[in-house]
């Protein structure tokens, strides 16, 4: 019998493509966005008022994935974005080699904002680096205000939270100031957005933060060599 | 259940080493997985099982060794255990935390049998 040292991570060979993605972004410019939630908080209702926002002004690419179906690739493929479906065939979440083979079909040179919609799922899409800029967590006002410390990964490791449904919010009993308090003390730095998707409330600030990242990214490109 | 995706990714790096070393027979592996990663242990070793059925991995122990989460205050230049979602400094407060451990999930070591067992 013999004991042998590895000490490694489990997950290095995804972080060594996870970063390769990020190189080929910072290369090009490409402001790169991982949008995760739990199924029916609202991605891609986010994503379809995002890009409502943004396609004026920046050229976009959307990755959706999903574990079966092409419902909401099409949703995306009816604004006239390029869209490319991933199906995980099970697995609960994207990871950095899906996104890479996904790339391949996208013309990278021409591409300001990648916007990523991870599987519906709180829990292990925050453990898989895609190469992603920021993480951004959604959370919908009907799932309860206990969200944030009960998958406290997903919000610790985000750049933004998007707090949806907010019009729902004299129906129901959520009390919104606990979950940013709640995420907040998980993650000081997290910018905070109160959304209405379907009512197209809180959108400003969305816009106004999205814009001010994008043009960071685009300024810091390096140049091809 | 990202386990399942965590076992297959060990079981790459088990198979991986045992090469290298010339296992006949993986015995024990260990693991550190942090408490901030959401990995249910019996979930993974259920996985485990599933993945390393007919390989030279089949039936091998494996040991999961929890690491709590512990955060360092640059203010008071302390580390301190977080639990329960406390993520501030215990001493004064501090919000800006850095993480120091509970975000692992790592291969430690490996038991084999080689030619010489």
């Amino acid at each position: 019998m013999k004991q042998i040292e590895i000490k490694k991570d489990i997950l290095s060979a995804h972080e060594m493509i996870a970063k390769e993605n990020s190189e080929l972004f910072k290369r090009k410019g490409t402001f790169v966005l991982n949008l995760m939630s739990s199924p029916g908080a609202g991605k891609t209702s986010l994503l379809e008022r995002t890009i409502e926002l943004l396609k004026n002004t920046f050229s976009l690419g959307v990755i959706e994935g999903d574990i079966a179906t092409s419902y909401d690739a099409e949703r995306i493929n009816a604004l006239g974005v390029k869209v490319v479906q991933i199906n995980t065939g099970g697995a609960c979440h994207l990871d950095s080699a899906m996104i890479k083979n996904a790339l391949a079909e996208f013309n990278t040179d021409r591409l300001d904002t990648l916007i990523i919609e991870n599987v519906g799922n709180l829990v292990c899409p925050a453990e898989f680096n895609l190469g992603e800029d920021a993480k951004v967590v959604i959370f919908s006002v009907t799932e309860g205000d206990d969200k944030p410390f009960k998958y406290p990964l997903m919000f610790r490791l985000s750049k933004a939270l998007i707090i949806n449904k907010v019009d729902l919010l004299p129906y129901i009993d959520c009390n919104i100031k606990r979950v940013i308090k709640d995420a907040n003390s998980l993650n000081p730095d997290l910018r905070i957005f109160e959304i209405s998707c379907t009512k197209r409330k809180g959108l400003n600030s969305w816009k106004k933060w999205l814009e001010e990242e994008i043009n960071k990214k685009r300024n810091t490109s390096l140049p091809d060599e | 259940m990202h386990e399942y995706s965590i076992a297959q990714n060990i079981m790459q790096i088990i198979l991986t080493e045992a090469e290298k070393a010339k296992a006949r027979k993986v015995v024990k592996v260990s693991l550190k997985i942090g408490g901030l990663t959401g990995v249910f242990p019996d979930s993974l070793s259920f996985c485990f099982d599933l993945c390393s059925k007919g390989t030279i991995a089949e039936n091998a122990d494996l040991i999961i060794e929890k690491v709590p989460i512990r955060g360092y205050c640059p203010h008071c230049n302390k580390v301190f255990l977080i639990e329960d979602n406390k993520y501030l400094c215990q001493n004064c407060g501090n919000l800006k935390i850095e993480l120091i451990t509970g975000r692992e999930l790592q291969i430690n070591h490996l038991e084999i049998e080689d030619e010489t067992d």
